[in-house]
């Protein structure tokens, strides 16, 4: 860990150096204040007798009209320097932050970035994280209701990371984070995260994504064994193969290494474990104001490692996306249907099902 | 009466814009042409302040290419590109990018202008909050419609328009002067 600590700084090192050789270009600073505010209503054709969407994320009130999220993102640049702060309030803040108390609840992400040279750039701060297709935003996803792989993923991460532009085609970020969702460290380690994309072709763009690191921590999703691993593998990709048409594929797997001396049935961080999953998306365009978008998801997690325990699920969701009022305005009417192997969803009587469908409709104002 | 006319005006406000026209070619696509008289100045010299004018045109992506020149032809070839911008609640916000390429040609007495290939670049804001091209998403401005955003549209090509006839004016500028810029700059603003 040291080492790649000790290569990171050496590496911020050397792209100062090449800064100096690099003319300041001056321009003035412009702060940009945009942000969004969301509302839904979702009717589960379950009835679930706890009111509550099984194997969501932010989406969980069933036949409930619900505020998602409001958002103010400020950015800041001038010359080579960024300064984001992007601050969000609600249900799904609160989920998205979950863990921080206090003022830090509201901080989706918080940091500063510096262009060393034209093709390094310099990150520090809270920021949200590389991995995965879905983000917290929902102006910026097709689909309304996130995917298993977004919910059982990292969602930011706090630390210092450099981004380097190889070529007009390829791009290496290479970061030392405090590990995953956590303002702080959790303990004396650190993770590190990685990221190689690609663009070969107009319009494609491929990304390769990791992080791992010793997570323990007893209020950590990874157990409290000391000396485990985790290590999470992500391939994003997106082929906007026509204007109107748009094709992307979301893959992950990832591994968890317990450090626990033996297995305890009670206990699913004192064993090795696995979990992957994958999701296909096709968005089509039928103009500027409407356009319909499929996912199709696979996701398994049979330790029971991540949030919803042992669950193997397939989901596929349609969504509509109809824009108004010069794109600020948008409406999402979205069907989704989940199905597990096993009783994993919830009926009218609080029995386990297997199968969960809901339909509703999302509205996002974006500002 | 009153609230039906602010919902209609929130929801459609595209109903009450104007059509923007921009010059077209025979074949219907976006062109500002023209010829430059420039009789008072030397093609050598005329070629070294169009080369240098074309140079400090202003691109978005650093990695565009740079000024083409070919002196034996008196032709100067670039590809230009601004942001254009919708207004937020608070501050304007990158809509995209417009991209178009330049070409000049420099005879003995006057240069002629060719401004062409103009495409809209969509931009959103990316998982790190900062404004980003959405890659392969274009749309050329030789397009009418723009469902749902079409005064933003209109805007669009009225930014345009500006921009195109500065860079006209510029070069009119150019031709009546006899002072030649010596610190050319690049494309990149860097000496």
């Amino acid at each position: 860990m040291k080492k790649i600590s000790l290569l990171l700084y050496l590496l911020l090192a050397s792209a100062i150096t090449l800064q100096a050789q690099v003319d300041s270009v001056a321009s003035k600073g412009e702060l940009t204040i945009s942000g969004y505010v969301d509302a839904y209503y979702q009717y589960n054709f379950n009835k679930p007798a706890s009111g509550l969407n099984q194997g969501r994320i932010f989406d969980t009130p069933h036949n409930s009209f619900s505020l998602g999220l409001v958002q103010t993102v400020f950015t800041y640049t001038r010359d080579r320097l960024s300064v984001v702060a992007d601050l969000t309030f609600g249900p799904n803040a609160d989920l998205g932050n979950f863990g921080n108390e206090g003022t830090s609840r509201i901080i989706k992400q918080a940091y500063i970035s510096y262009d060393v040279s034209e093709k390094v750039n310099f990150t520090i701060g809270q920021f949200g994280t590389h991995i995965g297709y879905e983000l917290i935003d929902a102006p910026l996803n097709y689909n309304y209701s996130l995917s298993y792989l977004f919910g059982n993923g990292p969602f930011y991460h706090t630390g210092a990371k450099l981004d380097f532009a190889l070529s007009e085609k390829v791009g290496l970020m290479i970061g030392v984070l405090n590990g995953w969702d956590g303002l702080q460290d959790f303990n004396d380690k650190k993770s590190v995260a990685a990221q190689i994309s690609f663009a070969p072709v107009e319009g494609l763009g491929i990304y390769l994504n990791w992080i791992g690191g010793d997570e323990y921590n007893t209020e950590s999703n990874f157990g409290d064994s000391e000396g485990s691993y985790t290590s999470l593998f992500d391939l994003t990709t997106s082929y906007q193969a026509t204007p109107s048409f748009l094709v992307g594929l979301n893959a992950a797997y990832g591994s968890f290494k317990t450090g626990a001396d033996s297995p305890s049935a009670f206990d699913p961080w004192s064993k090795d474990a696995t979990w992957s999953g994958a999701a296909l998306y096709a968005n089509y365009a039928i103009n500027d104001g409407f356009g319909l978008g499929v996912r199709g998801e696979y996701f398994s997690d049979p330790d029971g490692v991540r949030y919803f325990g042992p669950i193997e699920v397939t989901a596929v969701t349609v969504t509509g996306n109809i824009t108004l009022a010069d794109g600020r305005f948008l409406v999402k009417p979205e069907l989704r249907l989940d199905s597990t192997k096993e009783n994993f969803f919830e009926d009218s009587d609080g029995n386990g099902k297997k199968s969960q469908a809901t339909l509703g409709a999302a509205f996002i104002y974006s500002f | 009466m009153k609230a039906f006319h602010i919902i209609f005006l929130f929801i459609f406000p595209s109903f009450f814009l104007q059509e923007q026209t921009l010059p077209k070619n025979q074949v219907g696509m976006v062109h500002f042409e023209g010829s430059i008289e420039a009789s008072d100045i030397d093609e050598d010299e005329m070629m070294k302040k169009v080369v240098s004018y074309v140079s400090t045109i202003k691109k978005v992506s650093k990695y565009r290419p740079e000024v083409a020149v070919n002196y034996q032809n008196g032709q100067v070839v670039n590809k230009g590109s601004f942001y254009v911008y919708t207004q937020g609640l608070i501050t304007r916000q990158i809509h995209g990018e417009i991209i178009y390429s330049i070409k000049l040609d420099v005879n003995e007495g006057a240069f002629t202008y060719s401004f062409s290939d103009f495409v809209f670049q969509y931009y959103q804001r990316n998982r790190y909050g900062k404004y980003a091209p959405i890659r392969g998403k274009t749309k050329r401005l030789e397009e009418e419609r723009f469902v749902g955003m079409q005064r933003i549209w209109e805007n669009h090509k009225l930014t345009t328009k500006n921009v195109i006839e500065a860079h006209i004016s510029a070069l009119e500028s150019l031709a009546k002067s006899t002072e030649v810029k010596e610190n050319a700059t690049t494309v990149n603003g860097k000496k």
